[in-house]
């Protein structure tokens, strides 16, 4: 082994270990769908705030809430039975997911709670996802890339003027967190299908 | 160029697909057939012989299944083969003046 050979092969090492470190799919079609949703569902019901109407509101959110649930829960069922990146680095993933199950989970809690222990709270509900959701893509834009931060960024600011003028929360997370997550989600999906076509291309004997 | 045979390398790691296979895998843990394949550019015979030396050495478990009745193949570094590939990243940076 001589220095040029030792170059080589640390040079190799150093390649194949940045490429797997990238190599994530965090399934990030899920923020599609829910990005999607939230920008129409959340102005939806806030305008229905200024004109009463119970029957349209609550249809609007349980047919969101179920839109958004059966298309994730298929998409996410037919995405785990293959491998959507070949050679993609699943402990990162799975660890990325972690992170964002403990998010989730904490916000399914939170409105659980919201809604048993605080009579009039019910306003703050969507507030709480968007801060939820602002905290995922920030997540996703320190560990998976840095281009979904200025899309998390977004959706926790919305999240704080929502906080501020209660009254139009769901007018401004529509278009904060709901484009947030869906540009978020479009960046992460179109890395995935970049990174799907790249292969390390080095010769090895 | 200065020869470094007092480093005592590993004969095994001083395959460059061999070497490719196993960093590949020290990220993910794991890793499909067809994935280190696709990733590394190797020709399914290449990558064969070199996974059953790796395998032979305890560098390697090769785990054989099937998935909706296709056959899958995975390969999982092990402890050992975890150990080996640090000890030579630390003699290639030895040799080249880089302190680990």
């Amino acid at each position: 082994m001589n220095n040029q050979q030792a170059a080589e092969d640390l040079a190799l090492i150093r390649s194949i270990l940045q490429a797997t470190h990238r190599r994530v799919d965090p399934q990030m079609f899920h923020f599609i769908i829910w990005g999607a949703l939230v920008l129409l569902w959340y102005p939806a019901e806030n305008w229905f705030d200024f004109h009463p109407n119970e029957i349209a509101r609550n249809t609007i959110r349980i047919g969101a809430i179920a839109t958004g649930t059966v298309l994730s829960t298929i998409l996410g069922w037919l995405s785990n039975r293959r491998p959507r990146l070949p050679g993609s680095n699943t402990r990162l993933a799975a660890q990325l997911g972690g992170v964002v199950a403990l998010f989730i989970g904490s916000g399914v809690l939170f409105t659980i709670l919201i809604g048993a222990l605080h009579q009039g709270g019910e306003p703050f509900i969507p507030i709480l996802w968007g801060f939820v959701y602002a905290l995922c893509l920030v997540t996703f834009g320190i560990f998976f890339s840095k281009d979904l931060i200025p899309c998390g960024l977004l959706a926790l600011a919305g999240t704080a003027a929502a906080l501020a003028f209660p009254a139009y929360a769901g007018f401004i997370l529509g278009p904060t967190m709901g484009l947030g997550a869906l540009a978020a989600g479009i960046l992460a999906e179109r890395r995935v299908a970049g990174l799907k076509k790249e292969t390390l291309g080095d010769s090895l004997d | 160029m200065n020869d470094h045979a007092h480093y005592d390398f590993d004969e095994v790691l001083m395959s460059r697909a061999r070497l490719a296979i196993l960093s590949a895998l020290v990220s993910s843990g794991e890793m499909e057939f067809t994935a280190v394949r696709d990733l590394l550019g190797l020709t399914q015979g290449n990558l064969s012989v070199h996974a059953s030396k790796l395998q032979q050495s305890g560098y390697l478990f090769i785990r054989k299944d099937f998935v909706a009745n296709k056959p899958r193949t995975t390969f999982e570094i092990t402890s050992q083969g975890r150990s080996a590939l640090v000890a030579h990243l630390q003699k290639l940076k030895a040799i080249l003046g880089e302190h680990p």
